[in-house]
């Protein structure tokens, strides 16, 4: 199961967001931890969270962290960057605008030592597009993140897959989050949603229909569910806070990731739970996510990202010191003695 | 649960104005000062006007009223958002309920929203 595959572990810093936003961890402090557990060597940030000169960060800032990753022999793999065309609520910016707003993050990945930045699909193929001489520029990957509510046969993911096609980019490729691909809606959500937020069973329930109904588009979801809590006299906030889950997870068949394998540049292992005994995840099959590449020899970074803290105060080191014990056993199965 | 740490505990100061109340952004990363709306401030069931308020971040103090123009200026997610609430006689040693609501509308898609009320009892310092 495991020939041939170079997958080298990682972890995404936002899994550690209940400890950077507590202020019990500043950034070099999540960087010693992330070594002293040995979750890395690979480490992947958000540019909106970690750096507080983005999206144009200084050679100072830039300079810190190249220091405190070296010290802690960790290696930058992949930078999160957004697609602010919103800055003001309901007035978009001109593509120009937001080429000139993503080009300033690239560059201030390139000087924070990343070679990838993981870009998001509100930026448009046309916006991609136009950057992808900065890319070369800056020797700097570009991955769209496969994220829910969309997957590869949504039109806007297809925009990408045929934009990737007519430039023939090496420098352009995809980033799957295994969240997009999952089984269930994770129980630590719905409990929240029940027993912490107090929110009507009728209206977790209703979602939880919606959510596994493939004959809705991710807009229906939201549509129906609105309507729903509308006509229940549901809480908008109860409304807002349960929608998340069409937006964060996704019913994507994990199997078809290989029809992008080639592009594949990085991974994502969203999880929000480990099972006590095994280590997997009841809401996404990591397994199943990974059987394609595996089967196919991927190389690269996959990146631990644990988002539990959407939900949780939960500890995400230990989280993910969790998943990556799964994740070696996935990775390095244990040899199976020969049948007598 | 981000929602939780809208209001910072013990942030309460009684000033030579009124009261300074800590805020923290409850999102997880930083977001534009444009895309953050502040609303429905109340002290102990009083509304206070958000034209009479102003705010201390990033070194500097500012009316409410110019946050939505700011969007290239951003609220870094681990800073404290001081809110200077007019008041008559604030007293420190005293308890005041703080209520508010503040919405979010991150930038990178058009449909997100998040509302947040946080409403917490504190003793002024």
């Amino acid at each position: 199961m495991s020939g041939g595959h170079a997958i080298r572990l990682g972890v995404s810093l936002y899994s550690f967001t209940n400890e950077f936003l507590g202020r019990s961890h500043d950034l070099p402090a999540l960087l010693r931890e992330t070594a002293a557990r040995g979750l890395g060597p690979g480490v992947e940030a958000v540019g909106f969270q970690s750096f507080r000169s983005f999206p144009d960060v200084t050679e100072a800032e830039a300079g810190a962290f190249r220091d405190a990753l070296a010290e802690a022999g960790l290696r930058p793999t992949c930078l999160g960057i957004t697609a602010d065309r919103f800055l003001q609520p309901g007035q978009a910016i001109a593509d120009s605008e937001l080429i000139e707003f993503h080009a300033r993050q690239m560059r201030s990945a390139h000087r924070l030592g990343f070679p990838l930045v993981r870009f998001q699909h509100a930026a448009t193929p046309a916006v991609i597009r136009a950057l992808v001489p900065l890319a070369e520029s800056l020797e700097l990957r570009m991955g769209l993140e496969v994220h829910a509510p969309l997957f590869l046969d949504h039109p806007v993911i297809l925009a990408y897959r045929e934009m990737f096609e007519a430039v023939g980019s090496p420098l352009l490729g995809f980033i799957p989050d295994f969240g997009a691909a999952a089984r269930a809606v994770p129980e630590v959500q719905t409990a929240y949603f029940r027993d912490v937020l107090g929110a009507p069973s009728r209206a977790v329930d209703r979602a939880l229909f919606l959510w596994h109904d493939d004959n809705l588009q991710p807009l229906d979801r939201l549509t129906d569910f609105a309507a729903f809590c509308a006509a229940e006299g549901i809480d908008d906030r109860f409304r807002d806070e349960i929608a998340l889950i069409f937006g964060i997870i996704g019913r994507g068949d994990p199997a078809r990731w290989s029809e992008i394998m080639p592009q594949v540049f990085h991974l994502h292992a969203k999880f929000y739970d480990c099972d006590p005994q095994d280590g997997s995840d009841p809401a996404i099959d990591t397994a199943a996510n990974l059987a394609p590449f595996l089967a196919a020899g991927w190389q690269g970074d996959l990146s631990s990202e644990w988002e539990g803290h959407v939900t949780s105060r939960g500890d995400g080191f230990a989280m993910v010191e969790a998943q990556q014990r799964y994740l070696a056993t996935l990775l390095n199965p244990p040899a199976r003695k020969a049948e007598v | 649960m981000l929602s939780d740490l809208l209001i910072e505990p013990d942030s309460l100061v009684a000033t030579t104005t009124g009261l300074s109340l800590g805020l923290r952004l409850p999102w997880y990363q930083s977001l534009p000062l444009s895309t953050v709306r502040l609303s429905e401030v109340a002290v102990d069931g009083t509304p206070l006007s958000p034209a009479g308020l102003s705010f201390t971040l990033n070194g500097q103090t500012r009316p409410l009223t110019v946050m939505p123009g700011l969007t290239g200026e951003y609220w870094f997610v681990t800073d404290t958002l001081h809110l200077h609430l007019p008041l008559s006689g604030p007293r420190r040693g005293t308890d005041y309920l703080c209520r508010l609501r503040l919405q979010l509308f991150p930038p990178y898609a058009e449909t997100l929203r998040r509302d947040n009320v946080g409403a917490l009892r504190m003793r002024a310092r």
